[in-house]
């Protein structure tokens, strides 16, 4: 996965064992995508340290230390740096994450080091904070409520890293609870990411961090209601689109980011005015062509099926929102038939779950776009769709639909249709065991009928 | 970058800026060499021994520095804010017949007729606290020697009449935080930076450019 040194995921941190920790890294990876995939997530990041690696860890100090730590940073002068280190490093325990936002005065501490003049301390102290926030426990973000309005004023700053941790920081706590979340909106996280996005766009690490934050900010409850007019009314949606094409030398991250936050605008609401108006529709097809060639060449980064669901989702759900005499000044000249099927070709052994999003896409398309039902048949196509009939797991039903879309669209498709042998591919579907397959292709067979001759003469 | 890439991005930054990133890519080349190098900012003695200490020091303390007062705001919407309040005589004058006060969150775009009554917005509707570093208003200037850390002036900055006007420093390693002194331990290169950059004509504010009255 991108950044696999750099950021790591919650349940990597309290294993025994190097061995272990690397297995527990792979499966919580593995359920992550997968988990990213069938439904919306909260995950919790953390940002390591450049100098650290994640494997060599130390045994992580225990309850004691972090009241010790807290109590010596409270009378200390010059070796507060050194102090706020090991407090860093001791916050990465569960329970002295829990035990030191019960002492008094340790966030008041952390919070007037985050807020001072020294910079020095000031990322010592958000890097505290940032450990803190990757707590399992909801109680620990309610104690973040004092340290909300410099985190989000620090985001219009220019100092990247500093504006990393905040922002991961904020991405964590997002989801913990109302209050939290409450409060991040009335402080304006909305217009801040936004300044953010805009302002440090150069730095691909930053805006990789603001998707995250506003992917987490987009999770909360009641975010349809009360997050996601306000952020269709910022300047986001265009931020978002503007980063979708993947840096070649940074990756894919920012982009697998911003995708996701897209995705989440699209499947919460059913109006996509703004997002039409943005060109969303264009932006997410033509990347999601090029996307296609590549895997269809076989060159794709790893990771890369993160990329491609939240855009095929964007387009499967922006595609009926948008009338269809718009559709052709919407998409131009992108043509999404030849890499949508090259996604349910390629990611059918891997990944079928995938491949059927990708057969839905492909069904939004053909049920709204007479053209698109054309190049079906132009790119000759419909052989290969039709050898996925047999395929379960929702794909074959899929295909069917799109090949009842074809049909539909044109009495001449029915013909030609007939002339690709769909006939016996018919009479092997008519008798599987899925109803739905049965019932759909009594629908598809009706329709060949009536609309073509040569039909009734091939079976009659 | 090609040669005159690089030259057409130089002449298109600020002052400030370029010789911000002439220092980041000098110090990027002699960090092989030595161990730690210093802030160029006239004042500032802070040191450090990797880039990345650096360009956070940089960016969060000599970026958004008003050069009235030396004061460094955390963003540059909050220099504005700040400079209109403090340095503006206009300002002071249209506060006295309408709302001037911006809330201060971005997006907001409420305005008041006294700090105090932002202020009071910020509590009531944009849950600050009362305390908030970045609000301080102009009377509390005299008080905050103790409880504002954030926003503290710079000892012994140079100042020049005349047609020059120095760049803006700060000393953060000297004001007082919380009980404690700091001790200052970083002399160690202070005899490589320079005493004064002068960037010429007019009042140059971070890397804003010309704007505002000098005084």
């Amino acid at each position: 996965m991108w950044r696999l040194k750099k950021v790591c995921h919650k349940a990597g941190r309290h294993a025994g064992s190097q061995e272990e920790l690397r297995l527990r890294r792979r499966e919580k990876e593995r359920a992550l995508r997968q988990a990213r995939r069938d439904s919306q997530l909260v995950s919790k990041r953390l940002l390591l340290n450049e100098d650290e690696e994640q494997d060599s860890m130390e045994i992580t100090p225990g309850e004691q230390d972090v009241v010790r730590l807290l109590q010596q940073l409270q009378h200390s002068g010059t070796e507060k740096e050194a102090l706020l280190g090991a407090l860093s490093k001791a916050l990465r325990s569960p329970s002295a994450q829990l035990t030191f936002i019960k002492l008094e005065n340790s966030m008041h501490l952390l919070v007037s080091l985050l807020s001072g003049s020294d910079a020095r301390r000031r990322l010592l102290a958000v890097r505290c904070l940032h450990e803190l926030s990757h707590s399992p426990h909801a109680s620990v973000a309610s104690a973040f409520l004092p340290a909300t309005p410099y985190l989000l004023t620090y985001l219009s700053g220019q100092s990247t890293k500093f504006t990393e941790l905040c922002l991961y920081t904020l991405g964590n706590v997002c989801p913990d609870g109302e209050a939290v979340k409450e409060r991040l909106l009335a402080q304006g996280i909305i217009p801040a990411l936004a300044s953010c996005m805009q302002n440090q766009r150069h730095s691909l690490a930053v805006v990789e961090a603001a998707g995250f934050a506003l992917f987490q900010l987009l999770q909360t409850k009641d975010a349809a209601q009360k997050v996601i007019p306000m952020v269709l009314a910022s300047d986001l949606p265009s931020l978002l689109l503007s980063v979708l094409t993947p840096d070649p030398e940074f990756g894919l991250a920012p982009a697998v980011e911003c995708a996701w936050c897209l995705h989440s605008l699209t499947s919460s609401t059913e109006d996509h005015r703004v997002l039409l108006a943005q060109g969303a529709l264009r932006k997410c097809s033509s990347l999601l062509v090029s996307l296609g060639g590549a895997v269809g060449d076989g060159n794709t980064e790893q990771g890369i099926e993160l990329l491609v669901c939240p855009l095929l989702r964007c387009v499967g759900n922006l595609l009926p929102s948008c009338p269809v005499e718009a559709l052709s000044a919407q998409l131009g000249d992108v043509h999404l038939v030849a890499p949508l099927c090259q996604f349910v070709f390629a990611f059918l052994q891997p990944l079928p779950a995938l491949a059927r999003e990708a057969a839905w896409v492909l069904n939004n398309l053909t049920a709204h776009c007479t053209e698109s039902c054309a190049a079906l048949l132009t790119f000759n196509l419909v052989p290969r769709l039709v050898e996925l009939l047999p395929f379960s797991q929702g794909i074959n039903t899929m295909v069917l639909r799109v090949l009842a879309n074809v049909a539909h669209k044109k009495k001449e498709f029915c013909t030609r249709l007939a002339e690709l042998g769909l006939l016996s591919a018919i009479t092997a579907t008519l008798k599987m065991a899925n109803q739905d397959m049965v019932t759909l292709s009594l629908e598809l067979l009706f329709m060949m009928i009536v609309n073509s001759p040569q039909v009734c003469k091939e079976i009659f | 970058p090609a040669g005159s890439d690089l030259i057409a991005i130089l002449i298109s930054l600020e002052p400030q800026e370029i010789l911000y990133r002439l220092i980041s890519l000098d110090y990027f080349i002699a960090i092989n060499k030595v161990s730690e190098f210093a802030c160029h900012i006239s004042g500032c003695r802070a040191v450090f021994s990797t880039l990345d200490e650096y360009e956070h020091h940089y960016n969060s303390l000599h970026r958004h520095v008003c050069c009235s007062c030396r004061r460094s705001l955390p963003s540059a919407r909050l220099l504005d804010i700040h400079i209109q309040e403090w340095h503006d005589s206009l300002f002071t004058i249209l506060a006295q017949k309408q709302d001037m006060y911006l809330c201060l969150v971005e997006g907001c775009g409420q305005k008041f007729r006294t700090s105090q009554q932002r202020k009071d917005h910020l509590i009531r509707v944009h849950k600050y606290p009362p305390d908030f570093r970045f609000d301080k208003s102009r009377k509390e200037k005299g008080s905050e020697q103790k409880a504002d850390a954030t926003m503290e002036a710079a000892g012994d900055v140079c100042r020049s009449e005349g047609a020059c006007r120095v760049m803006c420093s700060i000393e953060p390693e000297q004001v007082e935080e919380e009980e404690e002194s700091m001790e200052t331990v970083y002399s160690v290169f202070s005899h490589r930076v320079p005493k004064t950059v002068c960037f010429g004509h007019g009042s140059v504010r971070g890397f804003r450019g010309h704007r505002g009255k000098r005084k």
